[in-house]
C-alpha cells in the first residue's frame, strides 16, 4: 500500500461500514446472531478506518454505492503506452491475461479481481486476482461453463462485472454460471443456474452484473426463453428466492438502493417495468409500468433513483410498498449503452458519443462531443474534476469538469479494446482491456 | 452400501464440520461424496473446504475423480485441484505431465492440466499441442487445430503439396464448425482445393415444407397445426392439403446448395411474417447409432426425430450459428423421420428478417454422420 491515501470520504466509509456490518449480522443466516459482534463491528470498524490510510474498495459494477464517482481520487491527466523508444507514461503496469473479457475489474482489499473466458467457444471461465500495487498475479481459478457460452463476437462469456461484499467474490458469466471465492481464491461455492433453467440464455450474450446486499447475491437472467431473477445466500450459494421476469432480452443490471424509511431494496428494470424487491425474501414491494432501458442501468445517488427510460426519469423511494415518486424527467440525457453519473458537477450521461450534463431540474448545463470515438460500452468514471471515458477502440477521453462547462483536455490511446467499466482505487485507475489488465497512475 | 456410507459421510461433515478424511480410500470416498453433494451447495462447500485444507488430498486423486461426473460437479473438483496444485506448483506440474498422457481420463481435467503445466509459457504450450491433434479432449484438439492453422499460415516456404496435406490433416481433426470452415477456406484460397462443405459437414439439404400457418403475436409456438398432429399420429401425407393462413396449402420442395447448409424459407413464403412453416424429411442412417441432432436458426423452432420432440426453443432473432442447439438422438439404421417447426415473428428490424435453418446429425464426437444414400 505504498501509495496509500488518507480516505476522508465519510460517505465512502459509511458505505463500507454499512456493507460490512450487514455481513456481520447476516453472515450466518441469523442462526448465531451475536449483538456483541455487531457492536464491535459498529464501533471498531470506523475507528480502524479512521486510524489507517485506506483505499475505498470498488466492489462491483459502477463502484461503491453504484455511482462511479470518486471525488477525492487524483489521477493523471494523461497517459500513454510505449511507442518505439518513447516509454509509457503514467501506466504503472499492464499484465496480459488469457482469454477475452468485456467485464469491468473490481478492487477489494488491495486485490484487483477480473474475469475472462477462453478456449473453444469461450467455454472456460476464469477469475484472477492481481495485486493492485505491484501487478503480481496472485491467483487464477478456472471453471468450465455449464450453460450457453455463445455471444456476439464483440462480447464474451466474461461480460458481467463481478461483485464483492468485502470478504467474498461473486463472479457471474453469460453462461449463467455463478462462482464464489474467498479473497485467497478458495472456492466457497459454484452454482450452475442452467441446471434448473436449461433454456435460459441469449446467444447475443448476457451481461447483467450481479449485486450483493444484506447477505444475498442477486442475479438477473432475463431473455426470451426462460426469464428470472434469483437471490442466493452469499455464504452458502443456496437459492433463497426466484421470481419470474418478462420474457425478453435484458442486459441491464440489478441495482441496490436505500429507501427513505432506511430499508435497502434491489431495483430491477426491464423493457416493461421498474420493480422494487426486498433482498432477503425476493418479495415484490412495488412495480411501476415503465419502458426502461434494457442496456444502460439505473443509478442510485443522493437518495434518488435515476432511471434511463426514454430519457432520464428520477424517482424518490418512500419505502415499504409505496410506489416510487417521479420527481422530474428529462429527455436531454438519454444513455444508450453506458450508465449515467451523478456528480457535484451535475448529472452526466453519454448520449452515444456526446456527453450531456444537466442540473437537478433537468436543465442542460453543457454538452461535450467526443470526436471520432466510435462505440462506447464502458461507463465513464469521475475522479476529482476529471472524467475518463473509454471508447471500445481503447481511446480514452479525459474531460475536465467545472460547474458550467467541460473541456476534453486529452485523448489517450490504450491501443486495446475496452468494453468493461474501469475502477478507481486510491489514486489509480484500473482498466480491463479485452486482453489485459492495466493500472493507470501518476509516475 | 457405498451410497449409505456417502450419505453418512455428508451428514457427518455437515453436522460436525469435520470430514472423515484420511489417506487412501477415505479421501476417495470424500471425493465421491462431493459429487453427491454438489446439488446442495452448503454441503459441498463443507467438503471442499476440508479437501482444500487437508494435506492428504492428492492432486491426481481429485482429477481422476472427475471422470463421469456432471458438468457442475466437475467444477467443484477443479477448484480443489487448483488449490492443491498451488501448494507446490513444481511438483504439481510434474504430476500433471504424467496425468496428461492418460488419454482415458476426464477430458476437462486433462485440458485443465495442460493449462496449468503451460501457464505463462506459450512455447511450452505449443510443444505439447504439436502432438495433440487427435486428442480426445475437444478443447485440446481445438487448440491443436488452431496452432496448426497458425503455423501453416505463417510458413511461406511450405511446398504446395505439403501445405494441402497439412490442411487436410487439420480438416480431419477439426470439430468446431468455424474451424472446419476456416480450414476449407485456406484449402481453397491457398491450395485451390475445394471442399464440399455441404456434404462434408453432413447438412440435411433436401426437405419438403408446408405453410404458412398463423403465428401473429408469436402466439402459436405451442399450437399443434395439422401437419404436427399427422406426424404425431404417424400418418404424415406429403400429398395432403392443409388450411393455414390460406386454404389448400400443399407440401413443396425446399432444397439448399449453400455451403453452410442454410435452407432459406423467405423465397418459399414470400417473406411472410407472423408465420409458421413445417418441414419434413427422412434421414437414411448408415447404422443404428447414438449421436446428436444439431440445428442453427434465428427462429423459434421444434425438432422431432422418429416422433420424439428433441429440441424446443422459443427464441426469435437472438443470435444464430451452425450447431446452435444440440440434443442427443438415437438413430435407427435406415430411414429416420424428421419434422421441423420453424416460426417467424413480426419484428421489423433489418436484422430480424431471416427465416432459415441448417440441420445435421453428428456422432457424439462431433463428426458428421453421412447418410447411407
Amino acid at each position: 500500500m505504498g501509495t496509500g491515501t488518507w480516505d476522508g470520504n465519510m460517505g465512502s466509509r459509511l458505505t463500507r461500514l454499512g456493507t460490512y456490518s450487514k455481513v456481520l449480522i447476516m453472515a450466518d443466516n441469523g442462526r448465531s446472531f451475536n449483538p456483541a459482534h455487531c457492536f464491535l463491528g459498529l464501533v471498531l470498524l470506523p475507528l480502524v478506518q479512521l486510524c489507517s490510510p485506506v483505499h475505498a474498495d470498488w466492489p462491483g459494477f459502477l463502484g461503491p454505492g453504484g455511482n462511479p464517482v470518486d471525488a477525492r481520487a487524483e489521477l493523471p491527466k494523461s497517459f500513454s503506452v510505449s511507442e518505439g523508444e518513447t516509454p509509457a507514461t503514467n501506466i504503472a503496469w499492464r499484465i496480459p491475461l488469457e482469454g477475452r473479457s468485456v467485464s469491468g475489474p473490481i478492487v477489494v482489499d488491495g486485490k484487483v479481481i477480473t474475469t475472462s473466458s477462453s478456449a473453444m467457444e469461450g467455454r472456460w471461465i476464469h477469475v484472477a486476482a492481481v495485486d493492485a500495487e505491484s501487478g503480481e498475479l496472485l491467483w487464477e481459478r478456472s471453471s468450465k461453463s455449464t450453460g450457453r457460452p455463445y455471444c456476439h463476437p464483440t462480447s464474451a462469456n466474461a461480460a458481467p462485472t463481478p461483485c464483492s461484499d468485502g470478504n467474498l467474490i461473486f463472479a457471474f458469466f453469460s453462461s449463467n454460471d455463478l462462482v464464489c471465492y474467498d479473497l485467497d481464491g478458495n472456492l466457497q461455492w459454484f452454482r450452475s443456474l442452467t441446471d434448473k433453467h436449461p433454456l435460459a440464455g441469449n446467444d447475443v450474450g448476457m451481461s447483467s452484473s450481479p449485486v450483493v446486499t444484506e447477505g444475498v447475491v442477486v442475479v438477473m437472467v432475463e431473455c426470451q426463453a426462460d426469464s428470472f431473477t434469483a437471490g442466493l445466500d452469499a455464504e452458502t450459494g443456496e437459492l433463497l428466492w426466484e421470481i419470474p421476469r418478462p420474457k425478453s432480452a435484458n442486459w441491464s443490471s440489478p441495482r441496490t438502493a436505500v429507501c427513505e424509511d432506511g430499508k435497502g431494496i434491489v431495483v430491477l428494470q426491464s423493457g416493461s417495468s421498474l420493480v422494487g424487491v426486498e433482498p432477503r425474501s425476493g418479495e415484490s414491494l412495488w412495480e411501476v409500468d415503465l419502458r426502461c432501458s434494457t442496456v444502460a442501468s439505473s443509478v442510485f445517488a443522493d437518495g434518488k433513483l435515476y432511471v434511463p427510460a426514454g430519457g432520464l426519469k428520477v424517482f424518490t423511494l418512500p419505502g415499504g410498498n409505496l410506489e416510487p415518486k417521479m420527481v422530474w424527467e428529462t429527455s436531454r440525457i438519454s444513455p444508450n449503452s453506458a450508465s449515467m453519473l451523478v456528480s457535484s458537477f451535475g448529472l452526466i450521461g453519454l448520449n452515444r458519443s456526446i456527453l450531456v450534463c444537466c442540473d437537478e431540474a433537468g436543465e442542460r448545463l453543457w454538452n461535450a462531443r467526443l470526436e471520432d470515438a466510435g462505440q462506447f460500452w464502458a461507463t465513464p468514471v469521475i475522479a476529482g474534476n476529471l472524467l475518463y471515458a473509454f471508447a471500445m477502440n481503447g481511446k480514452c477521453f479525459v474531460v475536465e469538469l467545472s460547474q458550467d462547462s467541460a473541456k476534453v483536455i486529452e485523448e489517450c490511446e490504450l491501443g486495446a479494446e475496452v468494453l468493461g467499466s474501469p475502477a478507481i482505487y486510491g489514486n489509480a485507475l484500473f482498466v480491463r482491456s479485452t486482453d489485459a489488465l492495466w493500472k493507470i497512475a501518476a509516475n | 452400501m457405498r451410497a449409505r456410507f456417502q450419505a453418512g459421510l455428508i451428514a457427518g461433515i455437515f453436522l460436525t464440520g469435520n470430514a472423515l478424511v484420511g489417506p487412501g480410500t477415505a479421501i476417495a470416498d470424500t471425493l465421491d461424496a462431493l459429487a453427491e453433494a454438489t446439488a446442495e451447495s452448503r454441503q459441498a462447500s463443507q467438503i471442499v473446504r476440508q479437501l482444500q485444507s487437508d494435506p492428504q488430498t492428492r492432486l491426481l486423486d481429485v482429477l481422476t475423480a472427475m471422470q463421469g461426473k456432471t458438468a457442475t460437479a466437475k467444477n467443484w473438483y477443479l477448484s480443489v485441484a487448483q488449490t492443491v496444485a498451488d501448494r507446490d506448483p513444481q511438483q504439481a506440474r510434474a504430476e500433471l505431465g504424467q496425468f496428461l498422457t492418460r488419454l482415458s481420463e476426464d477430458p476437462d481435467a486433462r485440458y485443465w492440466a495442460l493449462r496449468y503445466i503451460t501457464q505463462g509459457d506459450v512455447g511450452l504450450r505449443e510443444q505439447y499441442l504439436e502432438a495433440m491433434l487427435a486428442d480426445p479432449s475437444p478443447d485440446i484438439r481445438y487448440e491443436a487445430v488452431a496452432l496448426g492453422l497458425r503455423r501453416a499460415g505463417e510458413n511461406t516456404e511450405l511446398p504446395a503439396q505439403a501445405k494441402q496435406q497439412r490442411y487436410q490433416e487439420l480438416l480431419a481433426a477439426a470439430r468446431l464448425p468455424e474451424q472446419i470452415r476456416e480450414v476449407a477456406k485456406r484449402l481453397k484460397d491457398e491450395c485451390e482445393y475445394e471442399v464440399d462443405l455441404l456434404q462434408f459437414m453432413g447438412f440435411v439439404s433436401r426437405w419438403h415444407t408446408v405453410g404458412p400457418f398463423d403465428n401473429q403475436n408469436q402466439s402459436a409456438f405451442d399450437v399443434a397445426y395439422a401437419p404436427e398432429k399427422d406426424y404425431a399420429a404417424g400418418k404424415l401425407d406429403l400429398d395432403g392439403s392443409y388450411s393455414g393462413k390460406t386454404d389448400g396449402l400443399k407440401w413443396q420442395l425446399a432444397e439448399t446448395q449453400a455451403d453452410d447448409g442454410a435452407v432459406d424459407l423467405n423465397p418459399v413464403y414470400d417473406n411472410e411474417k407472423g408465420a409458421i412453416a413445417y418441414l419434413s424429411t427422412n434421414f437414411n442412417s448408415p447404422a443404428e447409432l447414438e449421436g446428436e441432432v444439431r440445428i442453427g436458426t434465428p427462429n423459434a423452432c421444434k425438432v422431432w426425430v422418429n416422433g420424439e420432440l428433441l429440441i424446443s426453443r422459443e427464441v426469435y432473432h437472438s443470435g444464430s450459428q451452425i450447431d446452435q442447439y444440440v440434443a442427443p438422438v438415437k438413430l435407427r439404421a435406415g430411414a429416420n423421420s424428421i419434422l421441423l417447426k420453424l416460426c417467424q415473428n413480426e419484428q421489423t428490424e433489418s436484422w430480424a428478417q431471416d427465416w432459415s435453418f441448417q440441420l445435421r446429425f453428428t456422432d457424439s464426437d462431433g463428426v458428421a454422420v453421412q447418410p447411407a444414400d
